[in-house]
């Protein structure tokens, strides 16, 4: 290899320790030093911008200001509460995408008008943006979560149910040809044959349905406007943007991604765990 | 890039790549400046209802663009105190005009700005349409609405839960924040139980069989509902533009006490004809409602906003807070 000669060649006067500096490249640090040092660019280029630039710091804040909202908003309990009310409202936004998914995709996969129902629904709903329908949501289910839940459980099943159907779609045929030698029927096939089979589809749709739904409810909860003391991260957002607590939106911003980065980090876990170690899916 | 073969194509290539990021950039920065006479422009922000009366009867007789004839003058309206803050921020704006709460908010949290005018006095009342609520301690889960988290509304409920219930935050896990029209909606439709708003809203809903349960001016006294306010740095760099501004707003102050019937007609041409002209007399000359030039009562709201922990900042007199065109001795 080019480096190793390199330094072999090298390291016949200088010392072994400056051979090897000279093969250190980019590439050759792991992943997480890179992306490390690439943040640390960042933030350091965004503070110098800030203190240079003498920017209005209500207009936007430095790092250093958003680093200590983002602590004292966790100390005070005030973001943990707003993230909790989220996580809440997401979950049960899942749980009711997920039953109607379920139910859905048993019947496209039980009989041909089931399925066409589905792709029909499916292509007809799936374009429209779940925060599209809230003021409808609103009017039907009033100023309470039910509505939120709604436009939740709207962006959620989809993506599910989408990914479900084309799991169960794509079983290799000789699988379900040894379930019916089985003599398995029906409800016991799906359960027993088709959704162990489907895991790898069920999986990345959940994680495609999970990804719609958080942006759908920060968003949801940005418009419904919900004051006082029951707001989730979107009201957090939006509620220091009213009192020009600048360092606050951006801390809630923070919050925001950085969930959004440990959801995918545990589906990323979980797919690793289950499909890619039964090697059902290649690892990416 | 795979596909390209010859360094010639691929320098073609990366030259019309550089010329349309040029392009696009020279005309992205090329919207800032638009063309005017040399009285620079002069965008003034106000928001639905009949506060900004005073601004609309300008806006509709022309009465800035005659005086000015150099400035561009352009009219916006927006939906919060908040946006018209975020506005003026940002330099879209230069002359806005809202509730008493979006400016102290702005005052506390650095906003070099100051209040060129007041508007009105107004009454602002929580309106309820059921039997149940008699007064604040009947409202358990029901949802109170008010325009925005920062509004004087906001301000007045804490104040009357404080002296009501004894704790100024009691009520705050009701509050909804809807604009004024969508809470007419939901009051008068049942969706929420308490609608905190201010004319003609409060009006409209009152013929619709809601009555008020808790009055601002019981809690405050009379005292402000809008004014109108500038930031520093254009106030003075700007004096002609702020005097036609003063002098207008005085004016039409004048038509509206002379001549309610005829300020009544051009709100109603302004509104497009949605509104009567009668509909209009009629919340104008309504108890409660008065038309003036003289902030009242800032520093009380200020004192009471900054003890719920609302600010965090508070002006100490009134001269920090109003322009010279107006009198220093109340606001």
């Amino acid at each position: 290899m080019p480096a190793q000669s390199k330094s072999s060649a090298a390291s016949a006067s200088p010392t072994p320790k400056v051979g090897a500096l000279r093969s250190l490249r980019w590439y050759r640090l792991p992943v997480w030093v890179r992306r490390s040092i690439l943040l640390a660019v960042i933030i350091l280029i965004w503070q110098l911008y800030v203190t240079v630039m003498d920017v209005n710091p209500l207009l936007f804040s430095s790092p250093a200001d958003v680093a200590v909202a983002f602590f004292e908003g966790w100390v005070r309990g005030d973001l943990a509460s707003a993230t909790l009310i989220t996580l809440q409202i997401l979950g049960l936004g899942m749980v009711a995408g997920m039953v109607v998914a379920s139910v859905l995709t048993i019947l496209a996969t039980w009989s041909k008008v089931g399925e066409d129902v589905l792709i029909l629904l499916t292509s007809m709903i799936n374009p429209l943006p779940a925060i599209a329908i809230l003021p409808l949501a609103i009017l039907w289910f009033g100023l309470s979560s039910t509505a939120l839940i709604f436009v939740l459980a709207n962006a959620v099943i989809w993506p599910i149910a989408i990914n479900v159907s084309m799991g169960f779609r794509t079983v290799p045929p000789t699988i379900m040809m040894v379930g019916r030698n089985l003599g398995l029927k029906g409800w016991k096939m799906v359960k027993d044959v088709l959704m162990p089979a489907a895991l790898p589809h069920t999986i990345s749709g959940l994680k495609t349905g999970w990804a719609f739904g958080w942006r759908t409810i920060i968003a949801a909860e940005l418009v419904f406007g919900v004051a006082g003391g029951g707001g989730g991260l979107g009201f957090f957002i939006n509620d220091s943007r009213y009192f020009l607590r600048t360092p606050d939106v951006f801390a809630g911003l923070v919050t925001i991604a950085l969930i959004g980065i440990a959801f995918d980090m545990l589906f990323n876990w979980i797919e690793r765990r289950t499909v890619i170690r039964w090697g059902m899916k290649s690892e990416t | 890039m795979l596909g390209i073969a010859s360094m010639k194509a691929k320098a073609g290539l990366a030259r019309a790549v550089v010329a349309c990021v040029v392009v696009l950039l020279v005309t992205g920065c090329g919207g800032g400046a638009g063309g005017q006479g040399d009285g620079g422009t002069m965008t003034i922000a106000y928001q639905p209802g009949i506060g900004y009366a005073q601004l609309l009867i300008m806006k509709q007789e022309g009465w800035l663009e005659e005086d000015l004839p150099e400035t561009e003058i352009g009219w916006e309206q927006l939906s919060s105190g908040a946006a018209i803050r975020d506005g003026m921020l940002a330099g879209d704006i230069q002359v806005g005009a809202g509730g008493v709460g979006p400016f102290l908010v702005g005052y506390s949290g650095g906003v070099e700005w100051k209040l060129l005018s007041g508007l009105n006095e107004m009454d602002l009342w929580l309106m309820v349409v059921d039997e149940q609520y008699q007064n604040l301690s009947d409202f358990g889960d029901g949802s109170i609405a008010m325009p925005a988290p920062d509004s004087i509304q906001a301000v007045v409920l804490r104040r009357g839960a404080e002296e009501q219930l004894g704790d100024a935050r009691a009520l705050d896990s009701n509050i909804v924040a809807l604009a004024h029209p969508d809470g007419l909606q939901a009051l008068v439709s049942g969706q929420i139980a308490g609608h905190l708003t201010s004319p003609p809203f409060q009006f409209q809903e009152q013929d619709e069989g809601a009555r008020p349960i808790l009055r601002s001016f019981d809690l405050f006294g009379p005292h402000t509902f809008n004014s109108v306010f500038v930031l520093q740095d254009y106030h003075d760099d700007n004096p002609e533009q702020m005097e036609a501004l003063y002098s207008n707003i005085q004016r039409a102050v004048e038509l509206i006490e002379d001549d309610p019937g005829q300020a009544a007609e051009i709100l109603s041409a302004e509104s497009g004809g949605e509104t009567s002209a009668e509909e209009f007399e009629g919340f104008m000359t309504r108890e409660g409602v008065t038309y003036t030039t003289n902030p009242r009562e800032f520093l009380a709201f200020a004192q009471f906003m900054q003890q719920i922990e609302l600010i965090e900042r508070v002006p100490e007199s009134c001269e920090e807070i109003v322009f010279d065109n107006l009198s220093a001795d109340q606001c």
